[in-house]
């Protein structure tokens, strides 16, 4: 019989230990056990480095603003959609499989990157006060067909990005470079493109505030964003509504071929 | 710091996956039957999946009644979840691959929930001599047409299947059917479900513009919310 080489990976995730467990860096129990939050477990987990609880509640405060869960939004609606024979589990696969670029916790990756994009901008050129920063934004932006973070659908303003700057204030993480940029940012589009900033731009400046990476930015993200999932699959799945397992007839449009046969049916061929 | 000796690094545990279907030949063999100079060449595609779900390749009586099985089992319709869920998902995310994936967990869901409540009816598929549960007779005028249409093809293919004679609905049928073709476990009858209608249900959603957001109905149905503990 033939030898068979024995296959490995590295990994800096874990190992699972006898007496003490190790997690990305960390010992479990004399290293994290009480010093970290689960908030910041999860910037771990995403290959982020290790904040204070104060820090991370600042993230947990995003986690709250997010709570925007009403059942009819077409996010959560695919959660209601996907319970409707009873399985929470099955409707907690949704936020994973219909992550958007344009709309919604997908689009945290282009924001960031493109606060990334307008620091190097600032950096290349020397800009050093907020005027000149702001002239490098405008030029940027009006290179721009899209710009992420900023636009609203039905509201003025965004509730939940005006109740996270408070927030933010409050712990005086506001004071930090790209959170400053998203300011700037806002203003900008504001001004010139008549688009009020939403909560995806907070997020991008407090989450490279973090030293947090596009892809980190978005895993984190997609777990932050999961508590109007998790009530809607769970009220969902308790509910199991026939209504939503097969929509009556008269709700249902139909914009398809005429009835028609064919070839075979015919004799054509 | 040393990283001490990890509890799984010695753990009993076998070194290599087993493999009980198909082999990794490159003809692949499925319960040891050629693919490329055999399967390929003597049965269709819908025998083929019925080999790999119970084994054994069909006789040309089975193949017929499980293919239309397959196409009778094939629709479903935009007011159903799964497509539902497709048409949201392209809406959501524009992407034909969100479409496969929510569309697929749906149907497999909805599958596995309708096996669930047929677990009387396979009870007595097993055991036809019982009282037939009512609960799956038709009262349904338009679908007792296209039931009679599936006793006539199954009875002419020769396959006896006696629930023709309890006016069941047409799903029931479908499950006796499966059944006397000798799918008579739960999860064979979920699986062919979720096969025969996949691709209705993906092209639903894959007709859809994407980030449609404004052509998907919100409000149906609507929610009312009330204050209190979930």
């Amino acid at each position: 019989m033939m030898a068979v080489n024995k296959l490995s990976l590295p990994t800096r995730v874990a190992i699972a230990g006898l007496y003490e467990d190790q997690f990305c860096g960390y010992p479990v129990f004399s290293g994290l056990l009480g010093t970290i939050s689960y908030t910041g477990m999860l910037l771990l987990a995403t290959g982020g480095k290790k904040l204070s609880i104060e820090e991370t509640e600042v993230i947990d405060d995003l986690a709250v603003v997010l709570a925007m869960a009403d059942p009819r939004i077409w996010a959560p609606k695919i959660a209601r959609l996907a319970s409707c024979y009873g399985n929470f589990e099955v409707a907690m696969s949704t936020p994973f499989l219909t992550l958007s670029k344009l709309i919604g916790a997908g689009t945290i990756s282009e924001t960031v990157q493109q606060l990334l994009d307008i620091k190097q901008l600032v950096e290349e050129q020397k800009a050093e006060d907020d005027e000149a920063i702001k002239k490098i934004i405008s030029h940027y932006l009006s290179k721009k067909k899209l710009i992420y973070g900023l636009g609203l659908s039905g509201r003025p303003i965004d509730q939940r990005l005006t109740a996270f700057i408070k927030s933010v204030e409050k712990k005086k993480l506001n004071k930090r470079t790209f959170w400053h940029l998203q300011e700037l940012v806002s203003e900008i589009g504001r001004k010139e493109r008549k688009l009020e900033p939403n909560i995806v731009m907070g997020a991008a400046g407090v989450f490279l505030d973090f030293g947090l990476d596009v892809k980190q930015s978005l895993q984190l993200f997609q777990f932050i964003i999961l508590i109007p999932y998790i009530a809607n699959a769970s009220e969902g799945s308790k509910q199991a509504p026939e209504i939503l397992q097969c929509l009556p007839k008269e709700y249902i449009e139909e914009k398809m071929e005429a009835p028609r046969k064919s070839s075979r049916a015919l004799g054509l061929e | 710091m040393a990283i001490p000796e990890g509890i799984f690094d010695n753990f009993p545990s076998p070194d290599k996956l087993d493999a009980r279907v198909i082999s990794l030949s490159p003809d692949p063999a499925i319960h040891g039957y050629s693919v490329f100079s055999d399967l390929a060449l003597h049965y269709n595609f819908s025998e083929m999946i019925y080999l790999t779900l119970t084994g054994k390749t069909p006789t040309r009586q089975i193949g017929q009644a499980f293919e239309y099985a397959l196409k009778f089992l094939f629709p479903i319709t935009a007011a159903e979840a799964p497509s539902n869920a497709g048409i949201l998902a392209m809406v959501l995310a524009g992407a034909p691959a969100s479409v496969l994936g929510t569309t697929g967990v749906l149907l497999v869901d909805m599958a596995r929930y309708w096996v669930e409540k047929h677990k009387a009816l396979l009870s007595w598929l097993d055991s036809p001599d019982a009282t037939f549960p009512e609960q799956y007779q038709n009262k349904d005028i338009e679908n007792k047409k296209i039931v009679l249409q599936l006793s006539e093809i199954i009875s002419q293919i020769g396959i006896s299947c006696p629930i023709f004679e309890h006016d069941p609905t047409l799903i029931a049928a479908l499950i006796a059917v499966l059944h006397a073709c000798g799918l008579k476990k739960p999860e064979q009858i979920q699986a062919v479900i979720v096969f025969a209608k996949y691709p209705c249900a993906i092209a639903e959603g894959y007709a859809t513009t994407p980030y449609d957001c404004n052509s998907y109905p919100m409000r149906v149905p609507d929610y009312k919310y009330q204050q209190g503990e979930i």
